[in-house]
């Protein structure tokens, strides 16, 4: 399948360093439609709202209020969102099994452990899209 | 019904052993001294008989070792020596072999040479914790001048009886120094015991907050990395100089914090190591610190904080002994509210001292409970909590660092702890 470069991509980080550093790598990629937002709360209402197009969430795990895994469960429970592709990212390596288990429960596309490389992040993105290799596309 | 009746007894008898701790063992051994064998045979007859009925035949000259040992009664076990050396031999080996004597009976005329008084002299220097009754015929010696050759610390370790003795003397010094040993040993016991289970439980209140904190450092380890690592990779793809300066500078920013965390978490898990020295540092200083540590549970909890006053003040405390009374404090405050909330932290100067208030919006304390709030061992966290935070804390603000430290109601809502330091002077 070919690489839609429009793809809506919803960003959810609380941390603004870290959401720059994603922001950056996903225009790297060569996407165009990136919403990034820090609360998760204000991000379950947009995914709520059905008139909002999202092809794909990338959504920390760890954050205050509400946890990624709340946030992926609200999306698969929403009649529309229930096969959006979503991507999970986690930095406490102690609880990684733990987590990577209830997230795959709630059908998470993929999970990224922070810290990673612009390439990996890539390569998960193009992975659970479908896309042709992501090696071999030019970014 | 015989067989019944036995069974209670023996059940009883269970029960009343159960009472003592497992790994202590009941001393009753009886040293008797005395060169007379007709008054030998009187003392095994009487500590040999006591517990059993009248109709058991005695047990008298059934050895012709000088050192009779006689353990068929359960109540005493007696080994008889006839001089100053075979008693001290025996006294000797047998501590030795870790079976000290709860108490002897000594013979003050031992023939010729030394008494019964040098013998327990003697004695003492190999086992202080004897106990020993003299027993004379004769009235030569007062009590004061056997009380300064034995020595003033050995006051409670003796006692005496004049000859003829009767039965019921002799069983009841017995039993009276027996249990006395015994009780004795038996509470050394327990103290050592409890002052090992609480350096445990301060041990293990130390690792819970430790943990709690680790958490937090581990998630904002990722962040940091994540940061380092993606504006590393963003520079090198990048052919943009003004990009990559400002991206290695997030870089050294991260890793500078990243060694800030570090070192402070290293401090709070190591307290052994970090000094015990004081430093002079500003009181809001050490919060800035704990805020640092405790930011990713703030967080993740919801909890706002509020610095409501900050003064600035000059303490000198051990920094790390205070971080962690602050972070306990605050770990404290964010379980009591549950998924968010608020805390409220000030730093106040008050005339020759430094007030800290550390106050949640949490449910409070009930009045019946708030002055065991403090105690060691009172938790409210049931199995979560040692019940040692608040105790632990007390100690290090009060004993450490001559200062005050209150829990109570805030008037309006949730707990307040205030805790009071001593002011430093400013450097002139």
């Amino acid at each position: 399948m070919n690489v839609n470069y429009t793809l809506p991509i919803l960003l959810v980080d609380d941390d603004a360093m870290v959401r720059e550093v994603l922001i950056e790598y996903l225009k790297g990629y060569g996407f165009t439609n990136v919403k990034a937002m820090h609360d998760p709360k204000v991000a379950l209402r947009y995914i709520n709202e059905p008139k909002n197009s999202i092809g794909l969430i990338i959504s920390d795990w760890e954050m205050p209020g509400m946890t990624g895994l709340t946030l992926l469960k609200a999306v698969r429970n929403h009649p529309l969102r229930k096969n959006t592709a979503f991507i999970m990212i986690t930095s406490q390596r102690s609880m990684e099994r733990f987590k990577i288990t209830q997230a795959a429960q709630m059908r998470v596309s993929s999970y990224v452990m922070k810290p990673f490389r612009a390439d990996v992040l890539k390569a998960k993105i193009w992975e659970v899209m479908g896309w042709d290799d992501a090696s071999s596309q030019s970014a | 019904m015989k067989n019944i009746a036995t069974a209670v007894q023996a059940k009883a008898s269970q029960n009343s052993k159960s009472l003592t701790q497992k790994d202590f063992q009941p001393n009753h051994r009886i040293l008797v001294v005395d060169d007379e064998k007709d008054i030998v045979q009187s003392y095994i007859d009487i500590l040999d008989v006591s517990k059993i009925s009248n109709v058991v035949p005695m047990r008298s000259s059934r050895s012709t070792s000088s050192a009779m040992t006689t353990t068929s009664d359960p109540e005493f076990e007696l080994v008889v020596a006839k001089s100053y050396d075979e008693a001290l031999a025996i006294v000797k080996r047998d501590i030795k072999q870790g079976k000290p004597f709860a108490m002897g009976f000594f013979d003050v005329l031992l023939g010729e040479g030394p008494d019964g008084f040098d013998l327990v002299k003697e004695i003492h220097a190999i086992d202080p914790h004897m106990y020993a009754v003299f027993v004379t015929a004769y009235n030569d010696r007062s009590v004061d001048s056997i009380q300064s050759f034995l020595g003033a610390d050995k006051t409670n370790r003796w006692d005496y009886l004049n000859k003829p003795f009767s039965n019921g003397e002799i069983l009841q010094k017995a039993r009276n120094f027996t249990s006395l040993w015994n009780l004795n040993e038996e509470k050394k016991i327990q103290d050592s015991k409890l002052q090992e289970a609480q350096r445990r439980l301060v041990e293990s209140e130390k690792l819970s907050s430790i943990a709690a904190v680790a958490r937090g450092v581990s998630h904002e380890f990722g962040n940091l990395l994540m940061q380092i690592m993606g504006k590393a990779d963003i520079c090198l793809t990048e052919n943009n100089p003004e990009k990559m300066k400002t991206g290695l500078e997030v870089i050294l920013d991260a890793t500078q914090r990243a060694n800030e965390i570090l070192e402070k978490f290293k401090d709070l898990s190591n307290p052994a190591q970090a000094t015990r020295e004081k430093s002079k540092i500003y009181a809001h200083q050490i919060l800035d610190e704990v805020l640092v540590l405790m930011e990713h549970q703030i967080k993740t909890q919801n909890v706002k904080v509020s610095r409501i006053k900050t003064d600035k003040v000059l303490v000198e405390v051990n920094p790390t002994s205070l971080l962690q009374v602050l972070v306990n404090l605050t770990i404290n405050s964010i379980h009591a509210m549950g998924s968010s909330g608020q805390i409220d932290f000030s730093v106040t100067d008050v005339g020759d001292m430094v007030e800290i208030r550390v106050r949640d919006y949490g449910p409070g304390i009930k009045e019946e409970l708030i002055d065991k709030v403090i105690e060691p061992f009172f938790t409210t966290k049931g199995k979560q909590g040692t019940g040692l935070g608040l105790a632990i804390c007390k100690e290090i603000i009060e004993v450490d660092h001559r200062g005050e430290f209150m829990i109570s109601n805030h008037g309006v809502k949730g707990v307040e702890a205030i805790l009071r330091l001593p002011k430093e002077a400013e450097k002139e």
